[in-house]
């Protein structure tokens, strides 16, 4: 930065982009090493490709987990609703595209949920997805060790704890080893063939596994912000820290 | 859900792990654990359940069964709940009628002759470990076998009930005052249980408060029922009750667990109750769930995992499970078990139970491909890039908000009711707000983008925002923002015809708020950065920032203050300021200070003054007049000690 300049205008210094962008930034480069293309999907989405696609159907206790904005529509049209996880950019990516494949999806996700300094209404989760012959637990830690390695340094360590998520079976939490605490970064897991079938991928050629991480956590624990909103707010004083 | 490790200990054949070493053994192979606590020589532990595994394990004896495949041990009944109670056929129970297919088993039978007391200290402690109140005796010892076998029950005071027993849709509109004495109204596709007059309990959820147990109860009618999972979900959303009960009939509870709970709470009724006589067993329904078989290979449950299992050590896994093993592979799952579907669910219960951390020297997948990143990406990334290097700084706003075309269900306030349709009326707001710290930034004028979706009624797009603020003078907003679109299709960046990015006076936005009157305020129309691309021929290359980890300062909430100081003298910028920023630092504290800004340079006659802003704010205070007009004091007397001269 520039102290010394005669210009009364700062016309030429440079601008900050935001934080989150620039680690997205960080995000896609890494994953583009290994092939993946950056994948993109509406914010606004029908029901079927956010909950039923994705092996969440009506009725079902797995939609307790997701608070959800519906969104207020036409009579006799598919209900909408913000979109509560990028999951939904996985099923529209496997219709486009034939197999073997690689993608991330960053974006722009909204819970129904009340704020504070913790939790946001809309927040940011990158996606993951890779689909080719006889995919494996093991490939998937593979990647993320590696993706890990690269973001936060060599030490970093991961481990899978096993959980549960409609779209992936088996499916696990991630937790990264980072400042000697292990920290619960990602949900992932081998994709569930009804979600393979909903995209269009025969299961029994194909397999494939998936991640999805809140991103606005791992941001503040790497830079130590310590309200949420921040992220959100407008706010110059914010964006020109990093 | 809260499980207490004696109680645990009474179906596993060896020691269970204590403390840390319990947390471990769970949250790595099977639930995470969250919660301890220590009661005397036991432990409370909060067990978070798995959603596809609430069907059976919701209970002592469901995690028991699990602990015991991990420590290696047998899960064991104690032997005295193998023999049931002795029937009495002078103890007759009402008619019980189903009409419809939602109940999908029912098990009743009647006790006469108890007595209804305050519960004995092992009961209510049991229970109160858990986080469950007291409430007597009889409605005790039905929770206490729900949290030990997983099946809800319930006991009806046998004389207040008026003839026989139905399990019915509810009427249109027929009333039930609950247990706790809130009145529900119930629509025709509720399932009740129901006596000649009325309702007695909404089926699997609560029970009326007409035939409730209380301590003047002598003889009482157990249910030990199960039920369509998803009539069960739905019926608690609309009455507005859930509760530990309802929770295991919407997940699907195995039919099997029906007569145990009944067994296990004919005992301990007895037990208390050693002259109670005992009444024959209702019977509705099929006694135990058909049997799941998935059929797969022992190669594919091994590549599922990608690390080499042996045979032997895969099928002895899925046989500690309780499971069947033929051939290669036919698998039967327990009947309890709604969660073993296909393949992949038996890959999973060998992986974690195997141990995920053994899987090691995994190496990332590679792809070589010819899909391209998606355009609107490509283009926002190189669009950032550019304005950010001709000064301009991103923000990211809140989609929700007042003025939008698409509204929510369930807002979470008014002004957050609906989606953002442009990005205008945020950029206008949020520059306005940024406009108050001009100074505290070290900048005479605020340049702002965003790149974000919006929600206009004929579709979602991502569109680019600019906003300029600044003090009146030479520098026109407008023209910074027509330079800013000129810079980037200079660089390569080609707009369809359809969008307009002429900025001129009459075509841009100007705010509508009212703000500082001495400031100047430009913002852009909504620019689709869908209709934008990239021409390769005249795009810039720009250069990977390496990044140095920064530590977030936090934002004071108290305000900022300036004083302005202007110097003559012969030293150069440099040397002033640096004598500046040395004093006032040493005056008010390095934590105090933020910055000196040269705002202005003036020369006259050989000899050059420059102005300074010194911008003071501190984390915890409002710093007063008299301390920072101290630190113009101390400059003062600095710069004549140095010759220099304070204009």
């Amino acid at each position: 930065m520039a102290f010394f300049s005669n210009s009364a205008y700062t016309l030429y210094m440079k601008g900050y982009s935001h934080v989150m962008n620039q680690e997205i930034r960080i995000i896609t480069d890494i994953f583009a090493e290994l092939g993946f293309v950056v994948a993109n999907g509406p914010e606004l989405e029908t029901e079927f490709y956010n909950f039923d696609a994705l092996n969440i159907p009506a009725d079902h206790p797995a939609r307790d987990m997701q608070d959800t904005f519906w969104v207020k529509g036409e009579k006799g049209e598919e209900r909408k609703l913000l979109r509560t996880h990028t999951s939904n950019v996985q099923i529209r990516f496997m219709q486009a595209n034939t197999p073997p494949y690689g993608m991330l999806a960053p974006g722009k996700v909204y819970r129904n949920e009340a704020t504070d300094a913790t939790h946001e209404a809309q927040f940011h989760q990158v996606e993951g997805m890779y689909i080719n012959k006889k995919v494996s637990m093991k490939d998937l830690k593979g990647t993320l060790e590696y993706f890990f390695k690269k973001y936060y340094g060599e030490d970093a360590k991961i481990r899978f704890r096993p959980s549960f998520f409609p779209f992936v079976e088996p499916g696990v939490e991630v937790d990264v080893l980072f400042k000697g605490k292990w920290l619960e970064v990602m949900g992932a897991g081998l994709m569930h063939p009804k979600v393979l079938k909903a995209g269009g991928v025969d299961s029994t050629e194909w397999s494939g596994f998936a991640f999805g991480m809140g991103f606005d956590r791992i941001i503040m624990i790497k830079y130590g912000i310590d309200d949420v909103r921040y992220l959100y707010s407008g706010d110059l004083r914010f964006t020109r820290q990093f | 859900m809260k499980v207490s490790r004696n109680w645990l200990q009474n179906y596993v054949s060896k020691p269970i792990p204590k403390g840390e070493a319990f947390f471990d053994l769970l949250s790595l192979n099977i639930f995470e654990v969250e919660g301890h606590e220590v009661i005397g020589d036991n432990e409370v532990f909060d067990v978070k359940v798995l959603a596809d595994r609430n069907a059976y394990c919701l209970s002592h004896r469901g995690i028991a069964r699990e602990v015991a495949i991990l420590i290696g041990a047998d899960y064991k009944v104690p032997e005295f709940l193998n023999t049931p109670v002795a029937v009495s056929n002078n103890v007759t129970l009402p008619e019980i009628k189903i009409e419809s297919d939602i109940c999908r088993k029912y098990l009743s039978r009647k006790i006469n002759g108890i007595t209804v007391t305050a519960s004995p200290d092992w009961l209510k402690g049991g229970l109160e470990a858990l986080g469950q109140r007291s409430i007597n005796s009889i409605v005790d010892m039905t929770n206490y076998v729900m949290m030990d076998s997983g099946q809800p029950l319930h006991a009806f005071d046998a004389d207040l009930v008026r003839g026989n027993i139905v399990v019915r849709m509810a009427k249109e509109g027929e009333m039930v005052t609950t247990l706790d004495n809130k009145e529900i109204k119930l629509d025709s596709k509720t399932l009740v249980i129901a006596d000649d007059e009325g309702v007695l309990a909404i089926a699997g959820v609560k029970g009326g408060n007409h035939a409730g147990v209380t301590m003047a109860t002598k003889n009482i009618i157990l249910e030990s029922a199960n039920f369509m999972p998803a009539e069960i979900r739905k019926t608690t959303v609309k009455v507005n009750i859930r509760n530990e009960s309802s929770k295991r009939f919407e997940n699907d509870l195995p039919l099997e667990f029906a007569n145990v709970g009944l067994n296990d709470l004919s005992l301990l009724i007895a037990e208390a109750n050693p002259k109670a006589e005992f009444g024959p067993i209702f019977n509705y329904g099929p006694d135990i769930d058909e049997a799941k078989i998935v059929e797969t290979t022992i190669d594919f449950i091994r590549e599922c995992i990608g690390i080499e299992i042996s045979n032997d050590e895969i099928i002895s896994i899925l046989k500690k499970c309780d499971m069947q093993v033929e051939g290669n592979l036919k698998v039967t799952a327990p009947t309890y078990r709604r969660d073993i579907n296909i393949p992949q669910d038996l890959a999973e219960e060998v992986g974690r139970i195997y141990g995920y951390e053994k899987i090691t020297d995994s190496k990332p997948v590679k792809i070589e491909t010819s899909l391209q990143n998606d355009n609107e990406f490509t283009t926002a990334e190189y669009i950032r890039d550019l304005l950010v290097e001709i000064g301009f700084d991103e923000i990211i706003g809140y989609a929700l908000r007042e003025d939008g075309d698409f509204v929510l269900e369930m807002p979470l306030s008014k002004d957050k009711s609906t989606l953002r349709k442009t990005l205008v009326n945020s950029m206008n707001e949020y520059i306005e707000s940024n406009s108050r710290y001009l100074d505290l930034l070290g900048i005479k004028q605020a340049k702002v983008f965003e790149i974000s979706r919006i929600f206009p009624h004929d579709g979602e797009r991502t569109v680019l925002s600019l906003g300029v603020i600044n003090q009146k003078g030479p520098e026109k907003p407008h023209i910074v923002i027509v330079n800013a679109l000129k810079y980037l299709t200079d660089n390569g960046i080609i707009v369809d015809a359809s969008v307009d990015v002429k900025i001129n006076e009459v075509t841009a936005t100007e705010s509508k708020i009212v703000f500082d009157r001495k400031m100047e305020l430009c913002l852009s129309p909504d620019l689709d950065i869908g209709k934008m691309s990239i021409d390769g021929d005249h795009k810039k290359i720009f250069e990977k920032e390496k990044k140095t980890l920064i530590k977030f300062k936090k934002i004071s909430a108290f305000p900022f203050a300036t004083r302005d100081v202007a110097i003559l003298g012969p030293g150069t910028e440099k040397e002033v300021y640096d004598l500046i920023v040395d004093i006032a630092k040493k005056t008010i504290g390095e934590e105090n200070f933020v910055r000196a800004t040269l705002f202005d340079v003036f020369t006259k006659e050989g000899k050059t003054s420059y102005a300074f802003r010194l911008v003071f704010q501190s984390q915890s205070e409002t710093l007063k007049d008299e301390v920072m007009d101290g630190v113009l004091k101390s400059v003062n007397e600095a710069v004549v000690n140095k010759g220099w001269v304070v204009r």
